[in-house]
Order: C-alpha cells, then sequence, then structure tokens
C-alpha cells in the first residue's frame, strides 16, 4: 500500500515538473519568435529605406529637365542579404513619382518603396525636391 | 457661560483654565507660565485620566493623592477636572486649601463644562463660492467646443494609397528589363545577377559576372550614361522578348544595346548580358 502512494505521488511530481518545463519553453518559444519576427521587420525597413535613398539620389542627380522626363516605370530590385549563413533576396518594388508644383521652379520626387513581408504588402515613402538653379 | 463668567465663581485661591485640542496638540486658554502641563506633572496626569475615562474626577488633596505619588509636587491642593464634550477639558484648582470642593460641585462644574462646548466647536468652514470656477469652466467649454460647432469635422489623415507590389515571378518583361537597368545604375549588381536567365547563371558564375560587368560598364563612359537611357519594347513574344536600351538627353549620342528575355518558371530573365552578349 505504502509503494502504491510513492508511486502515485512521484507519477504526480512528474506531471507538475513536465507541465512547468512545457510551461516555461512555450514562453521561451514566444519571445524567440516575436524577436526573430521584429529583427526581420527591422532589416527589411532599413533596406527598403537604402533602396528609397538610393532611386531618389538617382533622380536627383539628373540635369533638372531630365528629372521624371520621361517619367520611370516602376521597377524591381532585388536585393540579396545572408540570414543565418543562407542567402535570401527580397524584392522591392520601386515606384518613382515627379510633380512639378511651380513650373521651372522645382519638382517634388516622391519615391516609394513597397515590398511584402509574408503576404501582408509593406511599403515606405521618401520625398524630396530638386530647385532649377 | 463664558469662561470670564466661571472665573467670577471663584474665590481668590482658586483657578479654572479651559484645554482643547488643536492639531493634535493640547492648547490652553491662558497664555502665562503659571500652568505647567509638562511631562511628569500632577496636571498632565490629572487631564489624561480624564481623557482616557471621559468622565468628571475630583482631587480632594493632591499632596495626598495616591495618582500622584511618581509626579513632582503639586502645586494645588484640591482639583476638579471635567470633559467637555470630547472637545476639551475644564479644570478648576484650589492651589492654597485641601478638600476645597465637594462632589456636589463636582456635579455643578460638570454641567458648567457642558455649557462650554459651543464656545470649542469648530468654527464651520465658510461655503466655498463656486460661482467664478464654474463661469471660468462654462466659458472654457464654449471656447473649446467653437472649432468643433463651426469648424466641420476634423480633417481624417488621407490613407496612403497602396502601390502593387511586383514580384520577379509576376513581373512583364519590360519590368525586368527596367529592373536589370536600375541595378546597373545604383551599382545593385549582385541583384542584377538575379535576373539572369538560368542557363546564364550556370555558364556565368556570380563572382565572374561581377568583374565582368564592372570592367565593362568602366569602358566609354557607359556607367555614366546608364542615367539617360530607357528601355523600349523591340518585340514581345509570349516566351521570348527583345528589348532595346537607347540613350536620350546628353547620351543621345551614344550606342544603344539589345536585350533578349526569355519567360522562365520563375518570370522573365535576361539571356543577354548588358553589352548584349549572350
Amino acid at each position: 500500500m505504502r509503494l502504491r502512494r510513492r508511486g502515485v505521488s512521484f507519477l504526480l511530481e512528474t506531471i507538475v515538473t513536465l507541465g512547468l518545463f512545457a510551461a516555461a519553453l512555450l514562453v521561451t518559444m514566444g519571445i524567440i519568435t516575436g524577436v526573430s519576427q521584429s529583427s526581420s521587420q527591422s532589416r527589411e525597413y532599413t533596406l527598403a529605406r537604402d533602396t528609397a535613398r538610393q532611386a531618389m539620389e538617382q533622380q536627383r542627380v539628373l540635369p533638372y529637365a531630365s528629372i521624371g522626363s520621361p517619367p520611370t516605370p516602376p521597377y524591381l530590385v532585388v536585393v540579396p542579404f545572408i540570414n543565418n549563413g543562407q542567402t535570401s533576396n527580397l524584392d522591392f518594388t520601386v515606384t518613382i513619382t515627379v510633380t512639378e508644383p511651380a513650373p521651372g521652379k522645382y519638382k517634388d520626387i516622391l519615391v516609394t518603396v513597397g515590398w511584402k513581408h509574408g503576404d501582408l504588402p509593406r511599403q515606405i515613402q521618401l520625398e524630396t525636391s530638386a530647385s532649377n538653379v | 457661560m463664558d469662561l470670564g463668567e466661571l472665573s467670577g465663581l471663584l474665590q481668590p485661591e482658586q483657578k479654572i483654565i479651559v484645554l482643547y485640542r488643536a492639531g493634535g496638540q493640547w492648547q490652553t486658554s491662558a497664555n502665562d507660565t503659571d500652568w505647567d502641563f509638562s511631562s511628569g506633572t500632577a496636571r498632565l496626569a490629572l487631564i489624561q485620566e480624564v481623557d482616557r475615562r471621559g468622565q468628571p474626577v475630583i482631587i480632594m488633596d493632591a499632596h495626598k493623592d495616591e495618582r500622584f505619588l511618581n509626579c513632582a509636587p503639586a502645586p494645588f491642593r484640591s482639583a476638579i477636572c471635567c470633559p467637555i464634550s470630547s472637545l476639551g477639558l475644564l479644570l478648576v484648582e484650589d492651589r492654597a486649601n485641601p478638600r476645597a470642593f465637594s462632589f456636589d460641585q463636582q456635579h455643578t462644574w460638570a454641567a458648567r463644562a457642558q455649557q462650554l462646548t459651543e464656545s470649542l466647536k469648530p468654527e464651520p468652514e465658510p461655503r466655498r463660492d463656486l460661482t467664478k470656477p464654474l463661469a471660468l469652466a462654462g466659458l472654457t467649454l464654449c471656447l473649446v467646443s467653437v472649432p468643433f460647432l463651426f469648424g466641420g469635422t476634423p480633417a481624417r489623415p488621407q490613407p496612403r494609397p497602396q502601390i502593387p507590389v511586383l514580384s520577379r515571378e509576376q513581373a512583364t518583361a519590360a519590368t525586368v528589363a527596367e529592373s536589370y537597368l536600375a541595378g546597373l545604375r545604383t551599382g545593385n549588381l549582385t541583384g542584377s545577377y538575379r535576373l539572369l536567365s538560368s542557363d546564364l547563371q550556370k555558364r556565368l558564375s556570380e563572382p565572374r559576372y561581377l568583374r565582368q560587368t564592372e570592367s565593362w560598364l568602366a569602358v566609354n563612359d557607359r556607367a555614366w550614361s546608364l542615367k539617360y537611357r530607357q528601355v523600349k519594347m523591340l518585340q514581345a513574344g509570349p516566351s521570348k522578348c527583345l528589348v532595346q536600351v537607347v540613350p536620350i538627353g546628353q547620351a543621345a549620342q551614344k550606342e544603344s544595346w539589345t536585350w533578349e528575355l526569355l519567360k522562365e518558371e520563375e518570370g522573365w530573365r535576361l539571356k543577354t548580358l548588358p553589352g548584349g552578349e549572350s
């Protein structure tokens, strides 16, 4: 009888220990996943901003008359990056919109960079002006 | 009846004082140093007892009273101390004669002490005049509501139009050619390499492509002319396209390049290198 009670007690202790271990494991995995997601999004936004800045600079170095003329159609920028030793690519769509609020004086350059984070579309915009000097 | 009238009832060797609480401490009606309520005195022991019991106490002879054995010699011989409701105490002393007060007098003084209750009650706080604060609050509310009443609804931030996101698999041949040209412009040659056909990638490793393209761009102002080039479609087919990269503006005199694109499983890819070599 005593042996049987001891066996039941041991079983309960094991179940409780396993439960605690599983709970701790779940919490840790949740934190790791969250950090990984956050890091991934942060990298995407950084690369997108760099891409937008490059596209913007490409327009700014043009002579005033050539900015936005002819209009640049949307294009892809493939950015390879290394994550955990594996090379991956991010496809950014760059759209450049040039408007001239004051003809002959200055042009507004709006660069929009869009991409997909999983199935979710993301985008950033950078804007600058080029004056006719 | 007030304290002055009560004082008139006393013999010359008898004194009277009223004690009341203020700020958690005992205060007295007399400011002179004739009344000592410091620690260890018989007076303090007496008022503490009355305060604790809430009943009048009479002292027949303070010099023989066992309650004051541990105290300094009492400056009075007999005394009556009565509570004034729960607000204070009335202490009447005879400083010369023992047995100066009787139990009848204790009852009388207790009744007189109750008559002092009204004078010890704290004055009620004057009712606050809320007219000005309420008027100010109303005025502020009116002023704040003016933009909401007459200014229309606040402008909502317009949602940014979402641009269509392209992918290498779905991009058209023209878009892929434009993307390849943009990659050359910005120096993103590793990205441009991903737009080459699988056959070309097999024959040309990435490092070799990078070296070859860099040296090709360095010749004859080709890198400079990239920003003055645009893609024009020459032939569009379901699996094969020809585009021409024509110079415009300041680079109009430069040579044109012809690029061939193939439709692969992963989408349109360039079959030729920037200069048109396959």
